[in-house]
């Protein structure tokens, strides 16, 4: 027995939903490092081919070199994050700010072999002062932003000290004019340091905004799942609330049918016939609503996916099928795969989708004609065709037949018992198991629906 | 033909089992209330128990006096044939099914969803009421 559990929103956190954002964002600077390794790599080996002195070209080499490792590195720290599901936000937190650190030094080093102050390299830390104050707290981005500006502007100042030889990579003076000025020098300084302070305050005041924005949404989300989740919790209640009274018509009805209270007239009898074939199809369709309604999220259950033959199931209920068909003279057809095929799934889900598939397929057909249910296997996936040669659906009309309580005028016309839930439970389900739906369909000339799963191995006995 | 107890608190499912049952023979005794149990049980000396699952106030009262009989050394050996109507999953109603009887989880004898056709009911009577080879 299966006991219910109330599904708990979306099933995923907030703190969840950053660490991916996290996560992505930082995968994205690392491919965008990846063209800072390429410039850095090509401009080592350009620097020397115009005669610029060859220790700048090596620092181009040696700080590419650095940032394609530590560049690998972080690349695949990050994927094993993911792919364990694990990425929690400290985690992310430190491997950012190796990574900025990281960039930072590598800066410093290039703005040195530039010539510390003959080029604006420097202001390139701005990108990651900005990444930093996105992701970390105002004081502790503020840190990695003077941080930044203390490894940039470090070469600079062991040039003043004299513990660095100056790199003049442009035009000879150049240097000499700004740091011989201090009124040059530093407006250079304050003008770096203003503009890192405004992009870090920035950033700060957007993250803030930012923050705000994403709680309120989420705020509205939680609201509307809880809408939804009280909307078809009240219509479980209802179909719940149905059943017992109709099952209690249901059998009255079968009860007069069968003589029970004595004799019935003819009419009577085909009126208590009317009244018992109702009632199933109210019964029927409450079956659906409610399962539906669990399917959807209503109710979750910790349901264990299972390896399961498929070739067993599918011939049981081809026989069912065949027995539904066999008042209309509509064959069914299962041509067996060279080797039996094992997915992964409940038996219950299994039934539900394949009978659901199959039944339409004996409905939608018309008398005397054939259903042909066959199993292709590719790539480690198999798909279970389910074809008829019935009425069929119109081109504009197959996008709609997943949709709740949809019935194509065609449908409802040909077979009026349906109660329109049927394609939506399979569609629940097939997104519940990970399988993937096609269907293709023509006017007069029928309609076959594919489901492909991925197999997996048998199971061990 | 036997003597069979039905517990359930709906009338109308009550009446149109007893006209079944009765109209094959047997005799029917009926209870709506699973208060009482083990005394009523041994007051009405059935061959066989049909017993609902959810009633007024208590949606598992029906395995609750499933397990209490099983518990009881004078009428553990009665089959007990369980009903329900509300057999699906869902945050009102439990999902379950014949193979998931068992002597400490669901221990009854049989179990049959409503509605239930009376040639199907006779048939599942039947069964019960055969002494085991």
């Amino acid at each position: 027995m299966n006991g219910p559990s109330i599904n708990d929103a979306d099933g995923r956190s907030s703190a969840d939903l950053h660490c991916r954002e996290m996560a992505a964002r930082i995968d994205w600077a690392v491919r965008l490092r990846w063209f800072f390794v390429l410039a850095s790599l090509a401009v080592a080996f350009l620097l020397p081919m115009v005669n610029e002195p060859l220790r700048a070209g090596k620092c181009f080499l040696w700080v590419g070199l650095a940032l394609a490792l530590t560049n690998f590195l972080a690349q695949r720290r990050l994927q094993a994050l993911v792919v364990r599901s694990r990425a929690e936000a400290g985690t992310l937190r430190i491997l950012c700010l190796v990574q900025v650190v990281g960039d930072y030094l590598a800066l410093s080093v290039v703005a040195y072999a530039l010539g510390s102050v003959e080029t604006p390299v420097m202001f390139l830390l701005l990108p990651n002062c900005i990444l930093a104050a996105l992701y970390f707290p105002p004081l502790q981005s503020l840190a990695i932003a003077l941080l930044g500006l203390g490894l940039v502007l470090l070469p600079l100042a062991l040039e003043f000290v004299g513990l660095l030889a100056p790199v003049i990579i442009f035009t000879p003076g150049y240097r000499e004019i700004i740091v011989s000025s201090p009124l040059i020098l530093g407006s250079y300084l304050a003008s770096l340091v203003c503009c890192v302070l405004f992009c870090w305050y920035l950033a700060v005041v957007i993250r803030r905004s930012l923050l705000a924005n994403e709680e309120e949404l989420e705020t509205r989300y939680k609201q509307l799942l809880a809408v939804s989740r009280q909307k078809t919790s009240s219509v479980l209640h209802g179909a719940h609330e149905l059943k017992a009274p109709l099952a209690a018509i249901r059998s009255y009805a079968s009860t007069m049918r069968d003589g029970y209270t004595g004799p019935l007239p003819k009419k009577a009898l085909q009126v208590v016939e009317r009244i018992g074939v109702r009632c199933d199809r109210l019964l029927n369709m409450t079956s659906d609503i409610i399962r539906l309604g669990n399917l959807q999220g209503a109710v979750r259950v910790d349901e264990v996916f299972h390896p399961l033959a498929l070739m067993p199931l599918l011939a049981e209920l081809v026989a069912e099928a065949t027995a539904a068909g066999q008042g209309r003279e509509i064959t069914v057809h299962l041509v067996p795969p060279d080797e039996e095929v094992w997915v992964l799934a409940t038996e219950e889900h299994l039934r539900t989708l394949f009978l659901n598939l199959l039944l339409n397929a004996v409905q939608y057909s018309r008398p005397g004609g054939e259903v042909g249910v066959a199993l292709a296997l590719a790539d480690n996936q198999v798909t279970v065709s389910v074809r008829d040669h019935g009425i069929g659906i119109g081109f504009a009309e197959v996008g709609l037949i997943f949709e709740e309580y949809y019935r194509t005028p065609a449908a409802v016309h040909h077979y009026g018992e349906g109660d329109g839930l049927g394609l939506a439970i399979v569609k629940a389900i097939s997104t519940l198991l990970g399988a993937e739906i096609q269907v293709s369909s023509e006017v007069g000339n029928g309609t076959v629906v594919r489901v492909t799963f991925a197999t997996v191995a048998a199971k061990v006995a | 033909m036997a003597r069979i107890l039905i517990i359930d608190d709906d009338l109308d499912v009550v009446e149109s089992l007893t006209m079944v049952l009765e109209g094959n023979g047997h005799l029917v005794v009926a209870r709506f209330t699973t208060a009482d149990l083990l005394a009523t049980v041994k007051e009405a000396h059935p061959d066989l128990i049909i017993l609902d699952v959810v009633f007024p106030g208590d949606d598992q009262a029906g395995f609750k006096a499933a397990r209490l009989l099983a518990g009881d050394r004078e009428v553990q050996h009665l089959p007990v044939l369980m009903l329900s109507a509300v057999n699906q999953l869902s945050n009102l109603g439990f999902s379950f099914s014949e193979k998931d009887i068992s002597r400490d989880f669901l221990p009854v004898t049989g179990f049959l969803e409503k509605p239930v056709e009376p040639a199907c009911l006779l048939a599942k009577v039947a069964s019960l009421l055969r002494p085991n080879p």
